[in-house]
């Protein structure tokens, strides 16, 4: 038994066998041709040409009657265009003419040359581009050998598709009857095949590295898509425990129709809004379908991040506008960019930091770059008046930064109404509560901002000095510690004396646990994961506030992390019979994403 | 492309400059490829170093990775060609689309 770690692209846990792909690279070899036999071979490449861009048409048309988002569908519009394109297209037919050699080796000859120049270039975007380009020419080289490009659309039997990579066209067209799930050697979290997959809800773990290699013909696998693992021949345990998984994750899928539309109500009628954390524009459809209240997070680094240039005014614009114009009448809490300038651009912002997490990130970035935080003060600006907006900073340490970053914000107001573009005066305006100072001095800045959020995920790091992804010491990373509970309701308390809103959108929001400890808390705003919210909602529904205080106003003076959970663990499987050990407490959740 | 007879057809050079930012990125590409192909002309660009593309090509202008500050060499071949110039020319001092960002 052997356990990859990738990234988690598209939830949802299968067990089945490994239908593995390798890359079969075309072989094709040179001839010469006769001069009579060009006008022929060039008929042959336009043929193959049309026929693959009436594909592409058909695969898009099949693809937005399956989904309904259309921008996805510009991808393919982009594959017709370069097969449009004078170096794809003109210049294989002028090489065929002038070197006298067949049509399949001059056009690969081509893409090859292509290609070489794009990989040189060490720019992620051009790379994608690559990626595109080469996905066409395997169509048109396909239809030239007169072989059938391997197609994912017609299998025998329900498999795991395990491959190197698969192309947003070979997602689209995938047989949904047959392949349950996939997993890739590459790719992200935002690549184009992860976010085609959320959209068309296969299960999919992407970034595996050599999964490829790993992995067998007919083994047979677990695929989990939430934590984005893949087990290669379990152990019994190991199936017995995730068949559990799997159905309690079918089972909060079932409930969500169920739940939908039900309040997160607790049993004595206090209301707990629960809201969904989102990376991109496209993401609101699955949060309006597990019942989201909002959004209570929209990390905006996506529209950044695997591109060279940043995003125009208008398009952020339009991204911000579009999400908050489709959650309305719910709020969308936008935060700025909260990334380092090491992640953007190919590394434009190219600058060694020895210790990135305490570096020039989040806020500190944006204040020191003007020209990309401008722009996106004004694009969220823009956006305020299609919804319910509001904006919140991250990472701000002190009242003085809070007060600067409200400054320029001011300032972005007035660009606007210098050019008479509408936007909302009084958007609200809020801080991450995500360093330890910032937790500490909430009752000050609880004077000056509109409301918090807290992000746990950060907090806690900061707070317990443990970076999560270092192995040897994860486990210190404890969200029960005491010192972090007290630090969350040190924040509570100052909020609610300052009168201001609050919300938790780290992951322990949804970790259910923890969950009740927050709202034990004081909290009544939880933003998580869209996948997440049936379950925490089901949990809030079967507690009474009244007895949770109870219990949670103990833990804050628990000596231990250890103690805090075996108290919760004691007092939840009292209050509530039917939920039993392995539904709430089934260890720390690896997720992939960060508050 | 064949012309059509009677029409003169010109050679013309002309150098310009790549002003924008992030240099000859996907967006000014599109702009000017976009913008080119309303013309008849052949239009190549050249970088010093003799790497030539058709510039009415995405992916060859594209593979320019044309930086902020490069110098390329413009040739157009047509009965429009100095038409096409000028467009080039006003193109590029114009940043291709994508002004200076005033913030």
């Amino acid at each position: 038994m052997k356990k990859l770690t990738g990234i988690a692209a598209s939830p949802g846990i299968v067990i089945g066998r490994a239908y593995v792909i390798f890359d079969e690279s075309f072989r094709i070899l040179p001839r010469r041709i006769a001069e009579d036999e060009v006008d022929q071979e060039i008929e042959r490449f336009d043929l193959a040409v049309s026929e693959s861009k009436q594909e592409i048409f058909l695969i898009k048309e099949k693809f937005k009657e399956r989904t309904n988002e259309p921008g996805l569908a510009e991808i393919f519009d982009a594959h017709v265009h370069l097969l449009e394109d004078p170096l794809v297209t003109a210049e294989t037919i002028r090489r065929v003419r002038e070197e006298k050699r067949n049509v399949e080796f001059i056009f690969s000859d081509n893409i090859k040359m292509i290609a070489e120049k794009f990989s040189s270039m060490e720019d992620e975007y051009l790379r994608q581009r690559l990626h595109d380009i080469q996905d066409v020419s395997r169509r048109v080289l396909g239809k030239l050998l007169r072989k059938e490009k391997r197609s994912l659309s017609k299998l025998d039997e329900k498999v795991i598709l395990i491959c190197h990579d698969l192309t947003p066209a070979e997602t689209a067209s995938m047989d949904r009857e047959n392949v349950l799930a996939f997993a890739t050697n590459i790719g992200g979290r935002t690549s184009h095949a992860a976010i085609m997959a959320k959209a068309l809800e296969v299960p999919a773990v992407v970034g595996l590295q050599n999964v490829t290699e790993q992995v067998k013909n007919d083994d047979l696998i677990i695929l989990d898509g939430i934590q984005g693992t893949l087990i290669v021949g379990p152990d019994e345990q190991c199936l017995n425990e995730y068949q559990i998984r799997r159905e309690r994750f079918i089972e909060s899928e079932r409930l969500l129709s169920r739940l939908k539309d039900l309040p997160a109500q607790t049993l004595d009628g206090h209301m707990i809004r629960l809201a969904a954390n989102i990376d991109l524009p496209e993401e609101v459809a699955s949060a309006i379908g597990h019942g989201a209240q909002g959004v209570g997070l929209f990390r905006s680094e996506f529209l950044y991040l695997n591109r060279t240039v940043p995003p125009s005014e208008d398009e952020q614009a339009e991204a911000y506008g579009k999400v908050a114009e489709l959650m309305s009448p719910n709020p969308v809490t936008i935060r700025t960019l909260d990334i380092g300038g090491d992640k953007l651009f190919g590394g434009s912002f190219r600058y060694r930091e020895l210790n990135p997490f305490m570096g020039c990130r989040a806020i500190r970035f944006c204040l020191e770059h003007p020209e990309i935080f401008n722009p996106q003060l004004r694009a969220i600006l823009r956006a305020s008046v299609r919804g319910r907006v509001r904006l919140i900073f991250p990472m701000i340490t002190s009242l003085s930064e809070f007060r600067h970053t409200k400054a320029i914000l001011e300032q972005a107001k007035m660009d606007l109404k210098a050019k008479g573009i509408p936007f909302d005066p009084e958007i609200p305006v809020g801080i991450m509560i995500e360093t330890p100072s910032a937790a500490l001095i909430a009752d000050i800045l609880a004077r000056e901002a509109d409301f918090f959020s807290i992000g746990t995920n950060d907090l806690i790091q900061y707070s317990l000095a443990v970076d999560r992804v270092n192995e040897r010491i994860a486990h210190l990373y404890q969200p029960t510690h005491p010192g972090i509970l007290r630090m969350i309701k040190l924040v509570i308390d100052a909020a609610n004396k300052g009168g201001i809103s609050l919300s938790v959108c780290g992951e322990i929001a949804a970790d259910l646990p923890l969950a009740l400890v927050l709202v034990g808390l004081g909290v009544r705003d939880l933003s998580m994961s869209a996948t997440a919210i049936p379950e925490v909602k089901k949990l809030i529904r079967s507690f009474s506030l009244k007895d949770l205080t109870g219990i949670v106003s103990r833990l804050p003076d628990l000596p231990t992390s250890e103690d805090v959970r075996d108290e919760l663990r004691q007092a939840v499987t009292q209050l509530v019979p039917g939920y039993r050990d392995y539904e709430i407490f089934a260890g720390s959740r690896n997720e992939n994403t960060s508050g | 492309m064949r012309k059509p007879r009677g029409e003169e057809t010109r050679i013309l050079k002309r150098k310009v400059v790549v002003r924008n930012e992030v240099g000859l990125h996907a967006r000014p590409a599109k702009n000017l490829v976009s913008e080119l192909n309303k013309y008849r002309s052949d239009v190549y660009i050249e970088k010093d170093d003799g790497y030539r593309v058709n510039a009415k090509s995405i992916i060859g202008v594209l593979t320019l990775a044309a930086v902020k500050g490069t110098e390329l060499m413009v040739t157009a071949e047509g009965a429009d060609a100095e038409e096409v110039l000028d467009v080039v020319e006003r193109l590029f001092r114009e940043c291709l689309g994508e002004g200076p960002q005033v913030s």
